[in-house]
């Protein structure tokens, strides 16, 4: 994916991903579906600012 | 007056001093005329009410134990299965599926406790808000001001409680859908640790983070009902094996020998004056002087968001692409986002939730309980998009969970008690925040709180 900050790419890779999954999205929803996208993304970049090696093994976090 | 809790219901009781039965009567009574104003309920089942009620009845008149919840009225976020009904959380999409086969098991350990159930109560749609704004059902009203939000996604479920038409109901919790309704309506919530109550037979949202939780008028009431739906349940796995431990003998143990703190840095900014001098107010009543910092919280609540979002979308994977016209507006957007997030982001998330659990576990190695704020602004007005805050302007919706995603996220036990009155006569909360399993000692604090008229539910006035 592009950065976060390219908005206009964004909706264009999403509008693809889209088409692939089979999502029809209306074209009046396309603006707040780009901006919730682009809001999600810029967030998962944010982890890689913490600075350390993140644990390989992404399990749960209590285990039963 | 001011309604009593479900303690004193179930004590009645099993007393003999009123029936079940006459105890449905009231209760049906006053949500027919209380709740026109505050739209809590999305569905009232009297055949329901008076079928549990007969059966309590008869078992007392046979000299038999109906159990601690005994006669008690309760109702459940419309997520619940309740055997009979159909499980609509919150959506017009769900409201065409067939009626539950089954009581979700939250509602079954309720009804074996003696709790009569009485109806299912609005939220946002599939869970995916806070401030249940539910197009489909209409907004639900604060019952302190009915042109502010009761909060969300539990929002009925707070609700209700709040204006006194039930004492005890069912929520659920995946990023502050209990605390953040019960502050804003100011009354108690409780989310306990991830896995302690089973969410077999409760419409997912996302499973990584959804916990069942309970919304009430005191304490007690948190304890009684945490008490019977707590355990492991093999028709949900994350449950834990755990034993059961209960809290209702911590009440009234003071908090001697607890460690206490103020929950500094991320906790302390991005909040309106009197949304965090409650917390202040609160620790300096019982002596608190130490302040312990929760490192990374803001990117815990960006993870939270992604996880969310991935998870989300995925449950409704089937009808975003057939119909997503039906779902509201609110939650469409999102969820069709969600569907277009890279799976690399949602697995960095999890690997960050992993790590983040590991640093708030040291940050609180020798702490017991931690105080934080509970929203960020009181009850917004229904319809309020954006909010200032620090100068700086937010968009509502979300932000109200800024303090409570960092926490659920790793699934630490909380309990949201009411921590007075702010500006404009809207409740404000407090969260007390414990390790993994230690519910106890958060019913010991809030107990206390509670006994010094520190934490109390104040009836909403007229309005």
């Amino acid at each position: 994916m592009p950065p976060p900050s390219d908005l206009t790419r964004v909706e264009e890779l999403a509008r693809a991903a889209a088409a692939t999954l089979g999502i029809e999205v209306d074209e009046a929803w396309w603006p707040s579906v780009a901006g919730h996208l682009n809001a999600l993304l810029a967030r998962a970049a944010t982890l890689d600012a913490v600075g350390v090696e993140l644990p390989e093994d992404s399990a749960a976090v209590f285990e039963p | 007056v001011t309604p009593p809790d479900g303690t004193a219901v179930a004590a009645q009781v099993r007393a003999g001093e009123i029936t079940a039965a006459a105890v449905v009567k009231r209760t049906l009574a006053a949500i027919e005329a209380g709740d026109r104003a505050i739209n809590s309920f999305t569905a009232v089942w009297p055949e329901r009410a008076w079928a549990d009620a007969a059966r309590v009845d008869r078992m007392i008149a046979g000299g038999r134990d109906p159990g601690p919840l005994a006669g008690v009225p309760v109702a459940v976020k419309n997520l619940f299965d309740v055997a009979g009904y159909v499980t609509v959380a919150g959506s017009r999409i769900s409201a065409a599926d067939p009626p539950a086969a089954d009581d979700a098991e939250a509602v079954a350990r309720l009804r074996a406790a003696g709790a009569v159930v009485v109806g299912a109560l609005n939220m946002d749609e599939y869970a995916y808000g806070f401030t249940t704004e539910n197009s489909h059902y209409g907004p639900c009203h604060n019952p302190h001001d009915g042109a502010r939000v009761a909060g969300g996604s539990s929002g009925g479920s707070a609700a209700a409680v709040a204006a006194g038409l039930v004492p005890i109901t069912l929520g659920s919790d995946t990023n502050g859908s209990v605390r953040v309704p019960a502050a804003l309506c100011g009354i108690f919530g409780l989310k306990p640790t991830y896995g302690r109550i089973s969410r077999r037979g409760m419409y997912p949202f996302c499973a990584s983070l959804d916990h069942v939780g309970v919304l009430a008028r005191s304490v007690r009431d948190l304890a009684a009902a945490f008490d019977v739906l707590h355990g492991h349940d093999p028709g949900d796995a994350a449950t834990s094996a755990r034993p059961p431990e209960p809290v209702t003998a911590a009440l009234g143990t003071g908090i001697d020998g607890l460690r206490l703190a103020v929950a500094g840095g991320y906790f302390e900014t991005g909040a309106t004056n009197d949304s965090l001098e409650v917390v202040g107010r609160l620790a300096q009543a019982l002596g608190v002087t130490r302040r312990v910092e929760l490192p990374h919280a803001d990117l815990a609540r960006s993870a939270a968001m992604v996880i969310t979002a991935c998870e989300g979308a995925q449950v409704h994977e089937r009808d975003l692409r057939t119909r997503a016209r039906e779902f509201d507006p609110m939650t469409r957007d999102r969820f069709l986002a969600g569907a277009l997030v890279p799976a690399s982001a949602y697995v960095r998330a999890q690997r960050f939730r992993r790590w983040y659990r590991d640093q708030v576990a040291a940050a609180m190695a020798d702490v017991d309980v931690v105080f934080a704020p509970a929203t960020p602004f009181p009850a917004p007005r229904i319809g309020q998009r954006d909010a200032v805050v620090d100068g700086e302007t937010v968009a509502t919706q979300p932000y109200l969970g800024c303090f409570t995603q960092p926490l659920s996220f790793i699934g630490l036990p909380v309990i949201a008690a009411p921590a007075g009155l702010g500006d404009g006569g809207m409740p404000l909360g407090v969260q007390l925040v414990a390790a993994p399993y230690q519910e106890a000692v958060l019913v010991k604090v809030a107990a206390e709180l509670e006994g010094a008229g520190l934490s109390v539910v104040v009836q909403p006035a007229a309005r």
